[in-house]
């Protein structure tokens, strides 16, 4: 079984370990997740320098509270390259990251069946 | 009861922080907005001690709502919740009068100090802060303890001062100066007046400056 993606070491600290809260929290980064990593691939299309920061930017406190450590570096790098170089210059460092970000989602909705064996992955 | 506002435009963060602070014992969420602008018109009608403030934000960012707050709603004190760590943003949010200024990565047990202590005190620097605001002093000039000020602080108003520095609640000064909490009241005032500071973390930042309180 391939190293997870995700450490969710953070939230059980932050909620005292609360299963439902955190199947909460999981629940809501599922709904909000998908337009934020769209934000930075609409950015990127647009050579949009500061968007793209702006949205890396964003998504640092949710990588950090997932404990997705390869998503937080990609996206601090991806708003210093952005500011320094520019927005095409993250191309490749934008396609991992999104296709990391598809990986943590599939894990988080593990995370959440789990927890709910009554229902199967999203 | 500590009454908190809660201004941030990603939603997740705002739940995520609503339902750590629900927790916490004397602490109550009053006000959640997604930008400066709802923060401002919310604080006209509900009353609130402490503004948990993020900086990036659509309409009303957080800089202009500092200055916004600081101007009209004096008794409101700030606490910046912010990802951004760069010295410029902490040190221009502390020279706007914020009584804080924290990550967004902050530890639970932290957040919950930062809290207490802007309440109870004033002001919360944790230690990028502190780090940030003597690296930004020592760099504009050498830090060293003076003897000549025009207007000289007294015994007293020092070891006000230092209690100030050291985090201690006016009725801890109190305690240790055998004092009561009025008399520390006063000392405190006259700092004010004195340093030209506006609040306790302006008092902190001073006492760095002339070397009173290194921390």
């Amino acid at each position: 079984m391939p190293d997870p993606h995700i450490d969710l070491t953070y939230l059980e600290r932050l909620y005292k370990g609360d299963r439902a809260r955190i199947a909460q929290w999981i629940h809501i980064y599922l709904e909000e997740a998908p337009a934020q990593f769209q934000r930075l691939s609409d950015s990127l299309e647009k050579n949009d320098t500061e968007r793209l920061a702006s949205a890396a930017h964003d998504l640092r406190p949710q990588a950090h509270y997932v404990g997705a450590v390869r998503m937080l570096e990609l996206l601090i790098a991806i708003g210093q390259r952005a500011r320094e170089d520019s927005a095409n210059a993250c191309a490749g460092m934008v396609g991992e990251l999104r296709s990391l970000g598809a990986l943590v989602e599939d894990e988080l909705k593990t995370v959440i069946a789990a927890d709910d064996p009554a229902k199967e992955p999203v | 009861m500590i009454r908190l506002a809660l201004a941030d435009d990603q939603r997740l963060f705002r739940y995520g922080m609503a339902m750590l602070l629900r927790d916490m014992a004397d602490v109550q969420v009053v006000l959640e907005c997604a930008n400066g602008e709802e923060l401002l018109s919310g604080l006209k009608r509900t009353p609130v001690d402490i503004v948990l403030l993020d900086l990036e934000m659509p309409v009303l960012d957080g800089i202009e709502t500092t200055k916004r707050i600081k101007h009209d709603f004096q008794q409101v004190k700030v606490l910046i919740l912010s990802t951004h760590d760069e010295d410029k943003f902490i040190t221009h949010l502390m020279e706007l009068g914020a009584n804080g200024y924290m990550l967004k990565n902050a530890e639970p047990d932290e957040i919950d100090t930062a809290i207490r202590s802007v309440h109870a005190n004033g002001f919360y620097f944790s230690e990028l802060v502190s780090r940030v605001l003597l690296h930004g002093l020592v760099k504009k000039k050498q830090v060293k303890p003076t003897f000549n000020e025009i207007d000289p602080l007294s015994e007293r108003e020092l070891e006000v001062l230092r209690g100030i520095c050291t985090e201690c609640t006016t009725t801890e000064i109190a305690e240790k100066m055998f004092v009561s909490p009025r008399t520390v009241d006063f000392h405190r005032n006259n700092l004010l007046l004195k340093t030209g500071a506006r609040n306790a973390a302006g008092l902190v930042v001073y006492a760095m400056t002339k070397g009173l309180y290194t921390p």
